[in-house]
């Protein structure tokens, strides 16, 4: 018998739904701010896990699963990655690299964060809670991993850093680019300016010669 | 199977006339209909919620989509895909028998799953559905009670958009000769006794005992499935090959 048969994955989405709508419905402050996220879902694809995690919320709380649902916002890295992620700079250039990848819209995902900075949870006591003490154990230190990765959004996705990544992968011109852009820009800037005064010299020529006809 | 003679069926170990177990049927899940919930959650030790919930992550479900629920009873699956599929989807809990129909909706109502879900009173073997009606069509702990198995696949097949897809919950056959000595000991000697015990039912479970051993193993189902027309059929073993999870898919 393997191990899938246990369901594991399944025991983690259970828990992790029965603990997070706990604490949703302790505050009544952040269920008015799930309403802008309802029918919305964020899915983590974390390298590691091997199956993704999918966060959807409806007008009753969240439903958390272990499969992908919608392409709302789909979020593709590893774990290493999310360490990195403390740095807010490193968040374009892991794009560009390719350690991670945005499907959708980033602000689903900031929103999703701002909610599980938010949410108050004792986690290692409501997973001894649920599935006794050594499993919480375990179990906290992957959630806490996944925590961080929500909570890179809540540091990195400023607002700003949204409109960024949206343009990301059409516009997004670094330094050293910009400096051969420039320098393009200022060589043709020369040559209409050297084509000017060829025209110049021309039309005087011209003018010279048909003055000359008369 | 082929032994068994086309009038007549089983009702768990007893061979009865095909034309009563259907009435036999009704007879346990009207008995057992209010305390169904608790008892599933006894039994199963809970597990039958991670089953559930494996059913819904290998559904391919997408926000929209039309989904039945088939023999659904008391909505578990429902209230899941409900949430799911969204405003713009729609779910049908169809089940043989008013009093699991009633208790599920009552219990769907209270849990605040309303708007994109019906209630509709079939028989799997004939469903009152259009041709291709259906993205999803879920079966869970419900095709042993029906009396022609191939007649509700048929069914089911019929009612599935083409690219839509059945899945079969239910008790199959243990893989280990060990673990089938252990549940065969469980479900006929402790089973029963909770059935007793709790719900005052101790024939209800002994039936449910039997008709979990007379249900055919995961190759002969995933077989059945492949002549009603389904493809790329295939089949999870869930703890152990106490429960599978079917899958086929309609082109
Ligand atoms: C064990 S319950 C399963 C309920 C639910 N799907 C669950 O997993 O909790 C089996 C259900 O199948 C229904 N059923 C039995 N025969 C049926 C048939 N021929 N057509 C539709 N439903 C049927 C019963 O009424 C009962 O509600």
């Amino acid at each position: 018998m393997n191990i899938e048969q246990l369901l594991p994955k399944q025991a983690l989405t259970a828990t992790l739904e029965i603990i997070i709508n706990k604490g949703l419905s302790l505050d009544d402050n952040l269920r008015v701010q799930t309403n802008k996220l309802n029918g919305k879902s964020l899915t983590l694809v974390l390298a590691e896990l091997g199956f993704p995690i999918t966060f959807h919320i409806d007008a009753n709380g969240i439903t958390v699963l272990a499969s992908c649902l919608a392409d709302d916002c789909v979020i593709k890295t590893n774990l290493a990655t999310l360490a990195k992620l403390k740095q807010a700079s490193l968040l374009t250039s892991l794009i560009r690299s390719g350690e991670l990848d945005i499907i959708g819209d980033p602000k689903i995902a900031q929103q999703f964060s701002s909610l599980a900075e938010q949410l108050n949870i004792d986690w290692e006591q409501q997973l001894a809670l649920h599935i006794g003490d050594i499993g919480a154990y375990k179990v906290n230190k992957l959630g806490k991993q996944l925590l961080s990765k929500l909570s890179f959004a809540k540091q990195q996705i400023s607002q700003d850093a949204i409109e960024y990544l949206l343009h990301e992968k059409q516009l997004l011109v670094d330094a050293s680019q910009l400096q051969i852009f420039n320098q393009g820009v200022s060589d043709v800037e020369q040559q209409v300016q050297q084509l000017e005064q060829r025209l110049q010299q021309l039309s005087q020529h011209l003018v010279g010669n048909s003055d000359s006809k008369h | 199977m082929s032994t068994e003679q086309k009038d007549t069926t089983h009702f768990g170990f007893k061979t009865v006339k095909s034309a009563e177990k259907a009435t036999m049927v009704a007879g346990v899940f009207h008995s057992v209909a209010k305390q169904y919930d608790v008892m599933n959650d006894l039994m199963s030790f809970g597990v039958h919620r991670l089953w559930k919930r494996f059913t819904i992550d290998a559904s391919g479900v997408r926000p929209g989509n039309s989904i039945l629920d088939l023999a659904g009873g008391t909505g578990d699956l429902t209230a899941k895909f409900s949430k799911l599929t969204g405003s713009n989807g729609k779910v049908i809990l169809a089940d043989i028998n008013s009093s699991m129909l009633n208790v599920g909706r009552d219990k769907l109502r209270d849990l605040g799953i309303v708007g994109n879900v019906d209630y509709v009173q079939a028989n799997a073997e004939a469903l009152p559905f259009d041709d291709n009606t259906f993205d999803i069509v879920t079966i869970a702990f419900g095709l042993r009670n029906v009396t022609d198995k191939d007649k509700a696949l048929r069914s089911i097949f019929r009612v599935l958009k083409p690219g839509g897809r059945l899945l079969v919950l239910e008790f199959s056959k243990p893989e280990h000769d060990l673990l089938n000595k252990a549940y065969d000991f469980y479900s006929f000697n402790i089973l029963p006794k909770i059935g007793e015990f709790v719900a005052k039912d101790g024939d209800s479970y002994q039936y449910l005992a039997e008709s979990i051993r007379m249900h055919p193993d995961q190759e002969t189902l995933k077989t059945m499935m492949a002549t009603a027309g389904f493809e790329q059929t295939s089949y999870h073993n869930l703890t152990g090959g106490i429960v599978a999870l079917h899958k086929g898919y309609k082109f």
